[in-house]
This record gives structure tokens, C-alpha cells and sequence, in this order.
């Protein structure tokens, strides 16, 4: 459990954040708090806002009111608390800065797939990073060791099932050593018997102290990782709490009822 | 029909030297029709406006008038606006290019269309900057996708080059037609003009098979 130190700068912090595709409002003002090495789960519906409120984390979304900071630096938003400024993101250069610090793990994997195992964990520190190939290989090796692949360094994503791409997928999200690790929907694409291995490596991840923000339909991780979990219901926060809190004894009927229905 | 090969044995080194211009002219305008498709592909892409309108009427117009009034325009107007004289093969290498460019820019933007978003997402999401991202993770993939497309426009070039003939340029069919008019004939100049444009084509799909293969 971490606690809510009054003073420390939040891992991520969100200022009444709005967004919307056409005219359906997606987000409708969210305000949210990720402190250092908390692992927050979002639950809800699907189409509750979930994914693209974690997806104005690394600014894939920019949201067109409010502000998001990572780590204290403004990320989309125009700085300035409460103004209600339509939002812009960082000019180029220090998005992808910011960027190169936070892992995003999707639903759907996105390996490279014309690249090896190994090169596709390699290829951000080279790049972006500006390791030799030879430094990023030794990185990638180790973390393929992390997730227990280290055998496939070699093999292409086509050649691997689910489970282990989406363990690929999370050894080149940490290859760039993010301080913050953002998960949309990680095991939703797997076979359940490929969910486990998955989940034991966020696990992991979580113990070691990684800050965390984790959209899933994994009630059972939620509980047992999860040090907040955040219910959210047509693009607003509905309750928020611990998981003994929320899970067990929930105060609004709408968690009720969604909780009811996927326990 | 009767044929008569010494015909086209006594216009065999006036068809050959025909035939490298054919190639010759075709070679250069893939090169720069695939160049400057690249930038007009992108142009389009691009969400300023400034950019992608102007693009997207050079695709309408190049794509939405015949190649053969094209030729005229680049041979009787353009050419000699800019260099003060007419030319067949300058003429014939810029109506060819640019026309080119207006098919290849939609080959590369479907190309690069047909990537899954996730692929830019994921790619951007580890630091990537967008010029990084197209070079490392879009284009490798795309350009394996855009080469069966590219084959065809090629080979669609080849054939269309014999126009040219129209502003007397040497090549294939214009050496096919002074045979014609010089010996009233016509198995021989348009059979062996086919032949040889046949020939070219094989060569080009066999070698485009074998790149295709290598990728």
C-alpha cells in the first residue's frame, strides 16, 4: 500500500479532463492522482472511457480541456491549472521525450512484426535512447530473461502465441526503463489459459515498485495488485478506493451493479 | 497472311536501338515518377491543407485525363515554355514521369493506409518521433505490400510509353510505324512491336517476382 504523502510530486495527475469523438463526450471531466509505485486498476463498462483516459496519459489522446502532467511536467494541457483553455500537447521534441518515459502495453499486442523478438526491444534504446546495439541486446536479453523468453530472442511475433507476445511486448515497453508503466486492456486478447503468465509478469512489475495504471477486466488482479482501483461510468469516475473498499463494499448502486455482474 | 521476315530483319538494328530507348525512357520516369510520387503521396497525406489540396488536384488531373493529351500538353507547352525548344524524349520522359507520379502517390498512400494503427501507436509510445516511426516501423512494412501494385503500374508505364510515338520519339513504335509506311505492310511492324513489348513486360514481372520473393 502506498501512502498519500502530502508534498510528493503525483506520478500522474489529471485536471478536469474532457474529451470527445464527434459529439459523444468520452471523458467529462476527469480528475485523477497517481502517486510513485501505486498501481491503480480503472474498471467499468466498455465505452466508460477507460482506455482513453489512459491513453491521454501518453498523449495518443489529447484531450480537448483539462491538463495532464507526468511527473509533474505538463504533457497535453496549456499549464495552467483551472483555465479551461482548449488543450494542446507539448511541442514535438519533448513529447517524444516524455514520451520515451512512459511503457504503454496494448490489447492487441502491436509487435513489430517485420522485426525479431529481439530487435523489436531493441529498436527504442537505439533510436531514441542512443545505445550501441550491442548495449541494447545485452538490455534485451536480460529482460527477455525477466519474462521467461529468453529462448526466443531469435523468433519472429508470428511464431509465438499470444501470451508470449504480449511478455515481448512488455520486455520493450521496460526496455526503455519508463517510470511509469500504462497497460490498456493487457490480457483481453488472450486465450484464458495464456492470461496467467501475463499477469504474473505485471505482478512482478508491481512488486518491484513500478507505478502502474492498468485498465482490465481482471477482477481478481485488481484485488490482489491493485492499490486503488477507479470504477468509471459514461466518462466520469463513479468511486474510487482500495480494493477491499470498492470490491466489498462498494457505496455507489452503479459500482453494485456492475460489480455484480462480472464477479 | 504471308509474313516476311527479311523485313524485319533489315529493321532489326532501328527496332533494337527502339527498343533500349523504350526502355531507357521508362527506366528513368519508374525512377522519378516513384520519387516524385513519394512526395506528392505524402503531400496528400498531410493534414494541412495547403499541402494536400494541391496534391489531391495534381492526382485528380493526372489520373482523370488521358496520357495521350498529356503528352501533347508536356511536348507543345510545357517543354517549350522552359527550355525555349521542344524535345520528344525530354517531352516524353516528363509527361511519363508525371504521370507515374499521380498512380505511385496512391500506391504509397494505400500502402502506408493499410498499416494497423497500433503499429504507430505502439511505435510512438516508446519515443519514437513520427519521421522515426514511418522510417523504422511503417514504410518496412508498407513497402513489402506496395510492390505488387508497383509492378503493375511499371509494366501499365511500359505499354503506355509506346504514345510517345505520337511526338516522334524513336522508340518501339515509332520505328514500327515507319516500317509500316515504308513497306505498306502491317503483320510485320505491329506483330514484332508487340513481341517486343511482350518481351519487356516478362523480363520486368519475372524480375519483380524475384524481388517480391526476396523481401
Amino acid at each position: 500500500m502506498v501512502p498519500w504523502t502530502a508534498g510528493q510530486t503525483a506520478m500522474v495527475e489529471l485536471n478536469g479532463v474532457c474529451k470527445t469523438f464527434g459529439k459523444s463526450m468520452v471523458l467529462s471531466g476527469i480528475t485523477l492522482r497517481v502517486m510513485p509505485r501505486e498501481v491503480v486498476v480503472l474498471i467499468g463498462p466498455s465505452g466508460s472511457g477507460k482506455s482513453t483516459l489512459l491513453r491521454c496519459m501518453n498523449a495518443l489522446e489529447t484531450p480537448e480541456q483539462g491538463e495532464v502532467y507526468i511527473d509533474g511536467v505538463v504533457l497535453t494541457g496549456n499549464g495552467e491549472k483551472a483555465t479551461g483553455r482548449a488543450a494542446v500537447a507539448s511541442p514535438g521534441a519533448a513529447l517524444h521525450r516524455m514520451r520515451a518515459e512512459i511503457g504503454m502495453v496494448f490489447q492487441q499486442f502491436n509487435l513489430f512484426p517485420h522485426m525479431s523478438v529481439i530487435e523489436n526491444i531493441m529498436l527504442a534504446p537505439v533510436r531514441v535512447r542512443g545505445l550501441t546495439r550491442e548495449q541494447a541486446r545485452r538490455k534485451g536479453v536480460a529482460l527477455l530473461g525477466k519474462v521467461g523468453l529468453e529462448d526466443k530472442s531469435h523468433a519472429l511475433p508470428s511464431s509465438l502465441s499470444g501470451g508470449q507476445m504480449q511478455r515481448v511486448a512488455i520486455a520493450r515497453a521496460l526496455a526503455m526503463e519508463p517510470k511509469l508503466m500504462l497497460f490498456d486492456e493487457p490480457t483481453s486478447a488472450l486465450d484464458p489459459e495464456m492470461v496467467g503468465e501475463v499477469l504474473n509478469v505485471m505482478n512482478e512489475l508491481a512488486e518491484e515498485g513500478m507505478t502502474m495504471v492498468v485498465v482490465t477486466h481482471e477482477i481478481g488482479f485488481a484485488r490482489e495488485v491493485g492499490d486503488r482501483i477507479v470504477f468509471m461510468e459514461q466518462g466520469r469516475i463513479v468511486e474510487e478506493g482500495t480494493p477491499a473498499q470498492l470490491l466489498e463494499a462498494p457505496r455507489e448502486e452503479r459500482t453494485r451493479s456492475f460489480l455484480s455482474k462480472v464477479l | 497472311m504471308d509474313f516476311r521476315f527479311e523485313i524485319v530483319w533489315r529493321y532489326a538494328p532501328l527496332l533494337a536501338r527502339g527498343m533500349l530507348l523504350t526502355v531507357w525512357m521508362s527506366a528513368v520516369s519508374i525512377v522519378i515518377g516513384l520519387i516524385l510520387g513519394l512526395a506528392v503521396g505524402f503531400g496528400k497525406m498531410s493534414h494541412r491543407p495547403y499541402f494536400s489540396w494541391p496534391m489531391n488536384g495534381y492526382i485528380h488531373f493526372f489520373r482523370g485525363t488521358p496520357l495521350y493529351v498529356q503528352i501533347l500538353i508536356v511536348h507543345f507547352g510545357l517543354v517549350p515554355l522552359v527550355l525555349g525548344r521542344t524535345d520528344a524524349v525530354v517531352a516524353a520522359i516528363t509527361a511519363l514521369s508525371l504521370n507515374s507520379a499521380a498512380y505511385t502517390a496512391e500506391i504509397y498512400r494505400a500502402g502506408i493506409q493499410s498499416i494497423d494503427r497500433g503499429q504507430r501507436e505502439a511505435a510512438l509510445s516508446l519515443g519514437l518521433t513520427p519521421w522515426q516511426t514511418m522510417r523504422h516501423v511503417i514504410l518496412p512494412q508498407a513497402v513489402k505490400r506496395m510492390i505488387p501494385a508497383f509492378g503493375n503500374e511499371f509494366i501499365v508505364l511500359i505499354k503506355d510509353s509506346s504514345l510517345v510515338a505520337l511526338i516522334a520519339a524513336p522508340e518501339i513504335m515509332y520505328w514500327s510505324n515507319a516500317m509500316r509506311g515504308q513497306y505498306m505492310r502491317v503483320w510485320e511492324p505491329y506483330l514484332t512491336a508487340a513481341l517486343l513489348y511482350l518481351v519487356l513486360t516478362y523480363v520486368l514481372n519475372k524480375l519483380l517476382v524475384y524481388v517480391e520473393r526476396r523481401l
